[in-house]
């Protein structure tokens, strides 16, 4: 029988190791798609994944079960995303350079190779959306979450979550060069 | 391009997946011949097609990931959050050996009741740890950017004012809050901004935004300009133009009020906009040119009254 994420979390509260590693291998693929899509790179990505567990780990007590464990997690790896992103920002001395909101760019070379050109291009630039647009295009069409259950992430209605989501696109779209919104790789 | 309006409904609901077959196929229909709404609609399909295509990580690397995180927490294991059964037993099994251990014990519970009812209120970061927690994190916060990236999801909340000045905060953040704060403290100023973005209560927003300009702070007045431009209510979004109003030599708002002029889809926002800029005396030209760029339907009548308000000064 399948244990539910809830089984697993009593079960790690009293302090079982192979519970908490059956929920790690349950969700690591998701976080590491979130890592990496802020991370843009694989060792970033990895780092996020790691931190994440080790939070969710320290911080198990404070998750009640009003949100799902999933909504959850999915926020403490976007924090942890959002928080290596500063990090690197810090490291490679753009502080203070960039003006207030400017995401730092991060080398492109390895989500160039991995995901051909256009789409680094297009993920580049959802990181220049503001941080609640660019969380809703991730939840919506990398983490595939469903409206309702964004509009409780972003704590916010659902009409909302459409509008914001539609701003999106009309900026993603604004912010590309014409000959790279058409064919996909 | 009053159908674009229609179409681009449409492709709101195909990214969320509420459009219905009918209508995708008037969309792929209208789509041949509109370059706009087609880009629109290739876009999305590009964001599907990125979501499917981000790289998932090889076994050897999560495996990696695993052992790192599993030999990390094998060396700090959890500690148990609440150790207390046996104390509890030991203390029923003494109660009943000694009822008036018992008795005693009710006593003292008496007493400390009494005077913990008669004791002046203490500042809530020094009793609770979670508390402690969000007033430390509430303490480092400077704007809107960190409301999105907040550790604590507030929900349910409400600010009252209070008879002695102080606050009454009522939120729910992992758990449910009822406390009464100063003004001045961190806490106050983050629970308000949540109160003025809270999503569920039209009410709670109108009563967070009046009591704002007592404690305004720059995070505030982010707070409240994301409102006036976000906000799906027009009722709320007029509200907070109008309290964002009474800061006449703020730049900033200045400048969130022009953007409004230019983009808010109501005319009543837009018009609101314009005359609180023309009592500021924003020049004539500004106001003009952000009317122009807006593209809406009203134009020519906000235009109208934007230079009879001109005229008056």
């Amino acid at each position: 029988m399948r244990l539910t994420d809830q089984d697993l979390i009593d079960e790690i509260r009293t302090g079982s190791q192979a519970a908490f590693e059956h929920l790690l291998r349950r969700y690591e693929r998701l976080v590491y798609r979130i890592g990496f899509s802020y991370a843009r790179q694989t060792e970033g990505a990895s780092d996020i994944a790691q931190n994440v567990f080790l939070k969710v780990h320290r911080k198990l007590d404070t998750f009640h079960g009003r949100s799902s464990f999933s909504s959850w997690l999915s926020q403490i790896a976007r924090n942890e995303s959002s928080n290596w992103l500063r990090c690197q920002k810090r490291h490679t001395g753009h502080e203070e350079l960039q003006p207030h909101n400017t995401p730092v760019q991060l080398p492109e070379q390895e989500s160039v190779v991995l995901l051909g050109e256009k789409r680094a291009r297009l993920l580049n630039e959802i990181q220049k959306l503001d941080e609640r647009q660019s969380q809703a295009v991730i939840l919506r069409y990398f983490e595939r979450m469903p409206l309702r259950e964004i509009a409780s992430v972003l704590n916010c209605n659902e009409n909302l979550v459409k509008s914001i989501l539609f701003r999106s696109l009309k900026k993603l779209r604004k912010q590309l060069p014409e000959q790279e919104r058409w064919d996909h790789e | 391009m009053n159908d674009c309006r229609r179409f681009e409904e449409l492709i709101e609901k195909l990214m969320v997946d509420e459009i219905v077959n009918g209508d995708l196929t008037l969309l792929r229909e209208h789509c041949t011949s509109c370059k706009e709404c087609n880009s629109l609609l290739e876009l999305h399909g590009g964001l599907q097609d990125l979501g499917q295509a981000l790289p998932e990580p090889s076994t050897s690397e999560l495996a990696e990931i695993r052992q790192r995180v599993l030999a990390q927490t094998a060396r700090s294991p959890r500690q148990q959050s609440v150790q207390s059964s046996g104390f509890i037993t030991d203390l029923g099994a003494l109660f009943r050996n000694h009822p008036s251990a018992a008795i005693l014990a009710a006593a003292a519970m008496i007493v400390f009741a009494i005077f913990m009812t008669n004791r002046p209120p203490v500042e809530p970061h020094f009793d609770d740890e979670l508390l402690q927690a969000i007033n430390s994190q509430a303490e480092r916060m400077t704007g809107l950017d960190d409301y999105w990236d907040a550790p604590f999801v507030f929900t349910n909340v409400t600010v009252r004012q209070q008879d002695n000045g102080r606050f009454a905060l009522s939120f729910d953040a992992n758990r449910h809050f009822d406390l009464s704060t100063s003004q001045d403290s961190p806490l106050a100023r983050e629970v308000l901004m949540h109160a003025i973005m809270e999503p569920t209560s039209m009410g709670s927003r109108f009563q967070a935004m009046a009591m704002a300009p007592q404690i305004m702070d720059p995070r505030l007045r982010e707070a409240l300009i994301f409102t006036m431009h976000q906000d799906p209510s027009l009722a709320v979004r007029l509200n907070s133009l109008t309290v964002l109003s009474s800061f006449p030599d703020d730049e900033i708002i200045q400048e969130a009020l022009l953007q409004t002029l230019k983009q808010d889809k109501e005319v009543q926002m837009r018009l609101l906009a314009m005359e609180h800029l023309t009592d500021r005396q924003v020049a004539f030209e500004t106001l003009q040119q952000a009317v122009t760029d807006g593209g809406f339907d009203a134009d020519a009548a906000l235009l109208q009254r934007t230079t009879e308000k001109n005229l008056e000064f």
